[in-house]
């Protein structure tokens, strides 16, 4: 009876909390590059074209299997785009070591950060992987994605392109 | 600002560094537990596939050491590490009824064993079932109270059968949920053991202590002392006799009798004697 | 023995809080920023029927349920949070006993030089061998600290860290329901480029060492148990061009518990890690050695219970779900491990590699005990250990490969070969199960995935997992068909063909359907569920079998 209650309070915060809400700004938190150094998220750029992060580890197949997928159709989304991907890793200790010869064993050319004390994923109401955010051109989030089926990259696609002709998207995150 | 902030650190630094103890003496050799006239009934679930158990059991002959009369020990095999497994050698069945009833009652295999119970109190982490490493701290809390009552016992075997006569004496009031509880522990009873910290993982005669074999009392929870509420100065005489089982050896057993409160089910004094004639 | 916290001032609680911050919304129109609100849920709840066959226990409550909400709340320099968690009563094999409260609430200040949180916080000093503290909702793992941390940055590539806390235990933060132990930290980290960037240095080094001492009462007048124990590391990052190389050393004075026997031995750890990546190649190697590195925030402690520090298994994480029949847990206690990986791509365009590459990864790690001797000198030392002496046979070996292949657009496979084995005394350590001799397993899986059409996949797994021990041989099979983004539906069947025992020769079948909408996720399956290990993130818990309905609403806003 009690977890009933718990979620009708679940929606009763999401109805309240959702509208009216401007687009939200990336959180500054400090992450680690693969050499080591910390870089702040605040840092991260592209010009003022349109970001993907994404969250993932080297332990999660549909992560893989989306990294993957865009992999495949990067450099055509670049041309078009001028999109760029920031792979954020929650891995730990047991696999973060690990981070670095793997994207490179794949031959993936995403900019990759590791998160280990998972402040960053915290910050952004990340539960579990993938997650996936797009980032407009004044880096404020404009879509997110939790999961992957296979097919999904092209919807993030479509999102993508639309960040980058200017058109403004409606925020999935929201009511209809 | 910059001093400031640097200074702190330093302190902070200082502080943090003092903080590490190192023991010269680990076991107290002149400590002599104080004279009590409490005595402490502890049960420790075990089994003999449980191969973390002999580090608990070598933790109870320490505690017996400082302790002696003080403390009474009840090993209690039950639960998934108390089952046979012939094809591996671990043959015989020490369960008992009364056995898996508490094991069942207190959850010790969902708490994993080792584990026991210091007269079943709860402690400070909501807990009846504790780690051995607790178990010291326990008893010489429960030494330094004043005992509510006292038991004396006498166990005698006159042509296979066995009777015990009990004497309870309050020192204060009680209440109608007292129950007496008497039952029969075993000692040096030899069988395979399962030992990780033996490079074979098992000791083939392994001595097995205190062993609950079974209950004198009716069912697994003891007899009520008195109907009604129990007057400070009331002596109870209580006799009970059972045809004794023949593959106890009585030179090796001990008779182990404690009053709990039914409903808390906490023992509050218990005594232990072994079997004459 | 259930005691369910009181949760309606919890909930009025939060209804303050949420009335607060929802008359904040109504004034965004002004120029003063009035934060902003975000925050994720969820709830996984299981109906459980009994089934005597597989060894499903009844069940009294029917229905287990874990939820959680969390509230972000984020204005400027300011950010606080809190969280709702309820498990009511809890699922099955999960780490946490029943109840609901408010167990993690914060208040963080944040500059460029300077940090401050107050309340529950998340923390982990270098590798975590000496301090970690991290949530894992899959296992009901949480061993946060609450007190006070902070951050100062004095200089440019200079990190210091102090806190003061204690941790978790259940649900309410009042200092009776913390741990016994009192928690203090302190991590310094230098990354020295940073501070010397005028130099140009080409290898970026970085140093750092961190001291936690853990305050917990002596009040056994026979044990002489340390009050104050200390654990301190030292470590240091090289990197330059594809290569890096870390080293960790960690040491652990005078720690008597229950875990290590009551033994005043000091504990080491030392972690080595290199690792050399560039374009389609990257290789990674580990050597660990732990002795006595068991670090809770109570010496009485057990289990998953009020761990101090983080000691990862040396092995790779498996997700296959007949790879993970065959797992490892660090043995704090003592251990030597080793781990090699190395993954590269088979460049497109030549013979092996096809249209698109072929990607190649191979992993072996392979741990063994220390090789002990009891200290008969001083018996409260427990045993002596050489630093290099291993035991004789292996606690715990597992080699694989992967293949991933795409043939077409619409078809790619991976294929995978791993080869388990486990000393026989250690199996019975780690899983209870009483084998009379050292397992081995050999597993073969086989996932393909075929696009039907745009955004309509359909993926199947056949998996196979050979061995003589424990219960036998299994097969699955597991067909996945999903439509991007929103549909899917799963059916597989795990089978027990190889049991010893005929009667428990069980299928255990299974189905799952979900739908994901915007940023919430419906999943709902059925079936029987093989009790077994599951593994998330290093720590193990295990699942007990099941029969029923389970259900899984998850969403972010």
């Amino acid at each position: 009876m009690k977890s009933i209650y718990a979620f009708l309070f679940t929606v009763l915060c999401l109805n309240i909390v959702v509208f009216g809400q401007t687009d939200r700004e990336l959180p500054n938190v400090m992450v680690k590059n693969l050499e080591g150094e910390n870089i702040e998220t605040g840092t991260f750029d592209n010009e003022g074209g349109p970001i993907i992060i994404s969250f993932w580890a080297t332990w999660c197949k549909p992560c893989i299997l989306e990294l993957r997928a865009i992999a495949e159709e990067y450099e055509d989304w670049q041309e078009e785009t001028g999109v760029k991907l920031i792979a954020i890793s929650i891995d730990d200790t047991r696999n973060a070591h690990k981070v670095a010869p793997f994207v490179s064993g794949k031959d993936w050319d995403y900019e990759v950060y590791i998160d280990e004390n998972g402040d960053f994923k915290r910050a952004l109401n990340v539960g579990n992987v993938p997650h996936t955010f797009v980032l407009n051109a004044d880096k404020q989030i404009v879509w997110q994605h939790n999961s992957y089926s296979p097919g999904d990259e092209e919807e993030l696609y479509e999102v993508v392109r639309a960040v980058a002709e200017g058109v403004e998207i409606e925020r999935n995150d929201e009511q209809e | 600002m910059k001093v400031f902030k640097l200074g702190s650190l330093i302190a902070l630094l200082a502080f943090v560094l003092s903080s590490c103890d190192i023991i010269d003496e680990p076991v107290c050799l002149d400590c002599q537990a104080e004279a009590s006239e409490m005595k402490i009934l502890l049960e420790d679930f075990t089994g003999h596939l449980c191969g973390n158990c002999p580090r608990a059991h070598e933790q109870l002959e320490v505690l017996k050491a400082s302790y002696g009369e003080n403390l009474i020990i009840v090993g209690i095999h039950a639960g998934g590490f108390a089952k046979v497994f012939p094809a591996a050698g671990y043959i015989p069945d020490y369960t008992t009824s009364m056995g898996d009833e508490l094991e069942e009652y207190y959850g010790a295999d969902i708490e994993g064993l080792p584990v026991g119970m210091v007269n079943r109190r709860t402690w400070q982490d909501g807990k009846v079932l504790q780690k051995f490493a607790g178990w010291g701290t326990q008893i010489s809390t429960i030494l330094a109270e004043t005992p509510p009552l006292s038991i004396g016992l006498t166990a005698v075997i006159t042509d296979q059968i066995l009777r015990v006569d009990a004497q309870v004496g309050y020192f204060e009031a009680g209440t109608a949920d007292h129950h007496l509880v008497i039952v029969v522990t075993e000692d040096s009873i030899f069988s395979k053991q399962s030992d990780y910290d033996v490079p074979d993982g098992y000791i083939p005669n392994y001595h097995h202590q205190h062993m609950l074999r079974g209950s004198i009392t009716p069912g697994n929870w003891g007899e009520q002392l008195k109907p009604g509420a129990i007057q400070a100065g009331e002596i109870f005489n209580k006799e009970y006799q059972l045809t004794w089982n023949s593959d106890w050896d009585s030179n090796n057993c001990h008779i182990v009798a404690y009053v709990i409160d039914n409903i808390t089910k906490e023992v509050l004094q218990a005594e232990e004697i072994i079997i004459n004639g | 023995m259930v005691r369910t916290k009181c949760d309606i001032g919890s909930i009025r609680f939060i209804l303050y809080a949420l009335m607060l911050l929802f008359s904040q919304k109504l004034t965004a129109q002004t120029k003063v920023d009035p934060g902003d609100i975000s925050g994720n849920f969820q709830m996984d709840a299981q109906y459980y029927r009994e089934d005597t066959l597989i060894g499903a226990p009844d069940f009294p409550e029917n229905v287990g349920s874990n939820s959680f909400l969390n509230l972000l709340y984020t204005r400027n320099k300011f950010q606080a949070g809190i969280r709702y968690e309820a498990y009511l009563p809890v699922q099955q094999g999960f780490l946490r006993t029943t109840g609901s409260g408010l167990p993690y609430r914060y208040a963080k200040w944040t500059d460029t030089k300077f940090e401050l949180t107050a309340g529950t916080f998340y923390e982990q000093f270098g590798s975590g061998m000496v301090l970690r503290s991290y949530e894992e909702w899959g296992l009901g793992f949480d061993n946060s600290i609450d007190g006070f941390r902070g951050k100062v940055r004095p200089y440019e590539g200079v990190e210091l860290t102090g806190l003061v806390g204690r941790q978790r235990n259940a649900f309410s933060n009042r200092v009776e329901n913390l741990s016994a132990g009192l928690i203090r930290g302190f991590d310094a980290n230098w990354n020295i480029n940073e501070t010397f960037d005028s130099l140009n240095i080409k290898t970026r080094i970085r140093i750092g060492g961190s001291f936690v001492s853990r305050y917990q009462k002596d009040e056994d007048p026979i044990q002489n148990y340390p009050e104050n124990v200390a654990a301190m590391a030292a470590r240091v990052n090289l990197n330059r061009k594809g290569f890096n190389l870390f080293v960790e050393v960690a040491k652990k004075i005078n720690d008597p518990s229950t875990v290590n026997n009551i033994i005043y031995k000091d504990g080491s750890g030392v972690l080595v890690q290199g690792s050399y990546a560039r374009k389609g190649l990257g290789i990674s190697v580990q050597a660990k050695r732990i002795d006595n590195m068991d670090f809770r925030s109570d010496r009485t402690a057990t289990f998953n219970n009020l761990n101090l520090n983080f000691l990862p298994p040396q092995t790779k994480q498996h997700t296959y779900r007949l790879a993970t029949l065959f797992p490892y847990a660090t043995q704090p206690l003592g251990e030597w491990a080793g781990q090699v990986e190395v993954a590269y791509k088979i460049k497109k365009g030549t013979r092996l590699g096809g249209k698109y590459g072929t990607s190649l990864t191979f992993n072996w790690s392979r741990i063994h005990g220390l090789d002990k001797v009891p200290n008969l000198n001083m018996p409260s030392e427990g045993y002596d250990a050489d630093f290099f002496g291993i035991s004789e046979k292996p606690f715990f070996q597992d080699i694989n490969l992967e293949i991933y292949h795409k043939f077409s657009k619409h078809f790619k496979a991976t294929l995978s070969f791993l080869y388990f084995n486990y000393d026989e005394v250690l199996f019975k350590q780690l899983t209870g199960f009483q084998t009379t001799e050292d397992v081995t397993a050999h597993v073969q899986i086989l996932d393909m995935s075929y696009k039907v059409k745009k955004k309509q996949t359909l993926r199947m797994e056949l998996q196979h997992a050979y061995t003589q021990q424990e219960f036998g041989s299994w097969a699955m099979a597991l067909i996945e068909y999903s439509i991007a983004p929103r549909y899917f539906i799963a059916i597989f069947d795990e089978y027990n063909y190889g049991n010893e025992d005929e009667d428990l020769r069980l299928h255990y079948f299974s189905g799952t359907a979900g739908v994901n909408y915007k940023t919430y996720r419906f999943q709902l399956g059925y079936g029987r569920q093989r009790a077994g290990v599951l593994c998330v993130g290093g720590v193990c818990r295990i699942v007990p079998a099941s029969n029923g309905v389970i259900l899984s609403v998850v969403g972010s806003f």
